[in-house]
């Protein structure tokens, strides 16, 4: 025992040492990119369900992004993202992964976004459509493990532009406080692809499509008896200009999910065992952005969600949110919401969740030493822009 | 290289400089000639008279020009295909033109093997093609806007009618995407002068859009004391490639939005801060209409770190020599066309500095370095006295490296042709 050890030790060595010697040029300084956001609300609020709103301020999805990266000896980018997150008073380091990209491909690997999702809708906070609006999480119950895990990520642009084939494979977060015994799952237990389509931030206003996809999301999973199963999701989405004019921007974003879930009689009490069961839900929203003079001054946005259980009598929910965000300068905004869920019979005897927030929000996106660009820029994109 | 005018007189000089300095990529200058020109001329109007959006062509040259005023306040105005023609110069049967075609477009322009970046370019090269004229000619210019932004062009020196100057919102509007202008106006005086866009000058003119434009004298008198064969056209430059990059993004995004109000006949002439009178602004501004684009961040921006330097488009080790002979006088004309000047040190030789801002000086004076202040033009003259390869360079050494790292940037060689060299000069990059 004693010798497998030194040798371990020895062979630990030999890899450790080839690694410390690699050189970090500290001629090259990396492109900085700041990004975050800290949103606080006053929130005023009665509700039924597990994630109702409670009274009082909170601080929920604010966070910081910091990305480093610089270009490569011959072609491509290549770099780290570092991200922490609030959730509901507990912080977590939510990204912390190396990437590379270059025109045709991105590779993440490590701690990142899930992609149970497959557009972001204009509410305040990720949240206030949590369980609409992602694939939920079937080992976890906490919040970060809804939208975060470890992932090695490959997103193949075909036509070197908008489209993409996307590949993933990695590990949601198990939450033993939550998950019941004999639950989690050894080794990779997600996995998935999809095709998606994304404009130029650049060029959100102009084009008729902002964004498209679709993907099938996988869990692999313990049942009670303690079989391991995959579990599948099936996701569509669409983000739409309603009309073309960077002044007056009305669109339309849409997405359904059909998860057919493992479990078709169990209790749906938590959101762990709510992914387990069969479901099928949709979310779209009705956007306005006034850009007078080009400068974005307000949006308005009516959110409006549907989710059932089918094998369940009365499962239930609607959800509609009309939001306001109003700037006061750049990345500073004064913001409102209405958030109203309805719940059937068979979810939480039929309640209701009703909040009413208003707060203000702060905005990051700052870049430092800025010698690369972004791959979906119009330069890159239309132009042909060397990477 | 000795060309001959197009016109058949026998004027010798090497017209086209950034032949012998640059030029080994596509994007190398070309002699811009009167038959070149035409051919290209051609080929436009061509394509222009099949287009039904041309058919709109505004105020003509020497027509009067009553009527000629800013399209930009006219609700939904479109320039897109219109050829405008504006008044203050003779009409095409009234004189004899040269006539030039010159276009802009985008180009990925490569500073040094390795550094590509994006930029405005008249023809598609960086600097723009360079004109050789006589004093008096007739020169029209017909500009053709082959970008999604905003263009003019301003004839650097020369005395041209005030419709011709170039300067958008003082002289012209701007040249809209995809429109066509005609500059007409007489080349005088007679010298070194240069041509820019002068719309967003900071990135189109100090990043790309800049060219030589020759007045020559039939009678130089210069040549009297300095009998030169061979003259060359040096354009120092200056770039901050993350700045041109990112600034085109900018403008390319705003130029998408604001182009599609256009099209749809909606443009605002305040959304694209455009104001009738200086009242009419500041009124805007204090009752909240308007936010201004410097105010919105109370910031001064991005500063502009200029971390390349060049000659002719091209930085050290991508320029080419300037040759000379033992007994020859050559003429170097220096151009500043970016924002910082440059203090060129030519090593081994003392040479004559005769003219500036094209305008011959009354004393030439002997140096060996001179100092080319942003927009200035400077000739010298130099008589090959010392076979060897020699240095010409910004001796503002932190501009004489490219990224930071040196050797580099504005640094020229001047290299006899006929001697036979005991040391050869190779290609350092790092020291």
């Amino acid at each position: 025992m004693n010798r497998w050890v030194m040798w371990s030790g020895w062979l630990a060595l030999l890899i450790a040492l080839p690694a410390q010697a690699l050189e970090v040029d500290r001629e090259v300084w990396p492109r900085l990119t700041l990004g975050g956001r800290v949103i606080g609300t006053l929130d005023l609020a009665n509700g039924v369900s597990d994630g109702a709103i409670d009274n009082g301020v909170t601080i929920a999805d604010s966070g910081l992004l910091l990305r480093l990266d610089k270009r490569l000896y011959q072609h491509g980018i290549g770099g780290a993202v570092l991200g922490y997150e609030d959730f509901d008073g507990a912080v977590r380091l939510t990204q912390a992964n190396a990437f590379y990209w270059d025109r045709d491909i991105e590779v993440h690997v490590g701690a990142q976004r899930l992609r149970n999702e497959l557009i972001e809708f204009p509410v305040l906070r990720d949240d206030d459509v949590l369980g609409l609006a992602h694939v939920g999480n079937a080992a976890a119950d906490d919040e970060y493990g809804q939208f975060y895990g470890r992932l090695v990520a490959v997103d193949w642009y075909v036509d070197g532009r908008n489209q993409a084939l996307d590949l993933w494979l990695g590990n949601r977060e198990q939450d033993a406080g939550h998950v019941s015994a004999g639950q989690a799952v050894a080794g990779f237990n997600s996995v998935g692809l999809g095709y998606h389509y994304q404009q130029s931030n650049d060029l959100i206003y102009v084009e008729r499509w902002r964004s498209a996809g679709i993907a099938l999301d996988a869990q692999r999973v313990q049942t009670a008896a303690g079989i391991e199963e995959w579990m599948a999701a099936l996701i569509a989405a669409a983000d739409v200009n309603l009309n073309i004019d960077p002044a007056a921007s009305w669109s339309l974003v849409m997405q359904a999910i059909y998860n057919d879930g493992i479990t078709h009689d169990g209790v749906i009490s938590t959101l762990s065992e709510r992914a387990r069961a069969r479901s099928q839900s949709w979310v779209t929203a009705l956007r306005y952005t006034a850009r007078p003079n080009l400068l974005t001054r307000w949006q308005a946005a009516l959110t409006v969600g549907y989710k059932e259980f089918p094998d369940h009598s009365d499962a239930s929910q609607w959800t509609v949110i009309p939001t306001y965000v109003r700037l006061l300068g750049q990345g500073v905004a004064a913001v409102a919401q209405l958030k109203y869920s309805g719940y059937g019979a068979g979810l939480y005897q039929g309640g209701e969740d009703v909040a009413v927030q208003i707060g203000i929000s702060y905005s990051l996106d700052a870049r430092f030493n800025d010698t690369i660009g972004e791959r979906n820029s119009i330069l890159n994109l239309q132009y042909g822009q060397q990477l | 290289m000795t060309t001959k005018m197009d016109n058949g007189t026998d004027v010798d000089v090497r017209h086209d400089a950034g032949q012998a300095m640059v030029g080994h990529s596509s994007d190398e200058r070309q002699l811009v000639s009167r038959r070149a020109f035409l051919r290209a001329a051609a080929l436009v109007a061509g394509g222009s008279v099949a287009a039904p959006a041309l058919s709109a062509v505004t105020e003509h040259a020497g027509h009067g020009g009553g009527n000629y005023q800013s399209m930009m306040f006219m609700p939904g105005h479109n320039m897109a295909g219109q050829i405008t023609e504006p008044p203050g110069a003779p009409a095409d049967d009234e004189v004899d033109y040269q006539v030039f075609d010159l276009d802009v477009r985008i180009v990925q322009h490569e500073i040094v093997p390795g550094i590509r970046v994006p930029m405005f370019a008249f023809n598609g090269q960086v600097p723009g093609p360079e004109f050789h004229v006589y004093e008096g000619d007739w020169v029209k210019v017909i500009f053709t806007n082959n970008t999604e932004e905003m263009h003019t062009i301003h004839w650097h020196g020369l005395t041209v009618p005030y419709t011709m100057d170039g300067v958008p919102m003082l002289t012209q509007d701007p040249v809209h995407p995809g429109q066509v202008f005609v500059y007409r106006f007489q080349a005088k005086p007679s010298g070194t002068r240069w041509y820019h866009c002068h719309w967003g000058t900071p990135l189109h003119a100090a990043h790309g859009m800049h060219g030589a434009f020759i007045v020559h004298r039939r009678d130089d008198p210069l040549k009297k004391h300095f009998p030169y064969q061979r003259d060359y056209t040096l354009m120092l430059e200056a770039w901050d490639i993350d700045f041109a990059r990112e600034e085109i993004e900018g403008l390319l995004r705003g130029m998408k939005e604001l182009n599609t109000l256009m099209q749809q006949g909606r443009m605002d002439p305040m959304t694209h801060g455009l104001f009738r009178s200086y009242q009419d602004y500041l009124t805007a501004v204090q009752d909240g209409r308007y936010i201004p684009p410097y105010l919105q961040g109370r910031s001064s921006g991005v500063p502009l770190r200029f971390n390349f330097f060049g000659i002719n488009g091209k930085a050290h080790p991508a320029g080419r020599h300037l040759g000379i002979r033992r007994g020859e006088w050559i003429r170097v004309r220096l151009i500043n066309a970016g924002d910082v000047s440059h203090h060129m040190h030519l090593h081994g030789h003392d040479f004559w500095w005769v003219a500036q801002d094209g305008n011959d000086l009354l004393q030439p004076q002997r140096l060996n370095t001179i100092h080319v202040h942003p927009g200035g033009t400077y000739d010298i003259m130099i008589y090959g006295d010392n076979p060897g390869y020699w240095a010409f360079h910004n001796h503002a050494t932190l501009m004489a490296r490219n990224n930071g790292v040196y050797p580099g940037g504005a640094h020229a060689v001047l290299e006899y042709e006929d001697f036979t060299p005991s040391y050869r000069p190779t290609v350092s990059v790092d020291q």
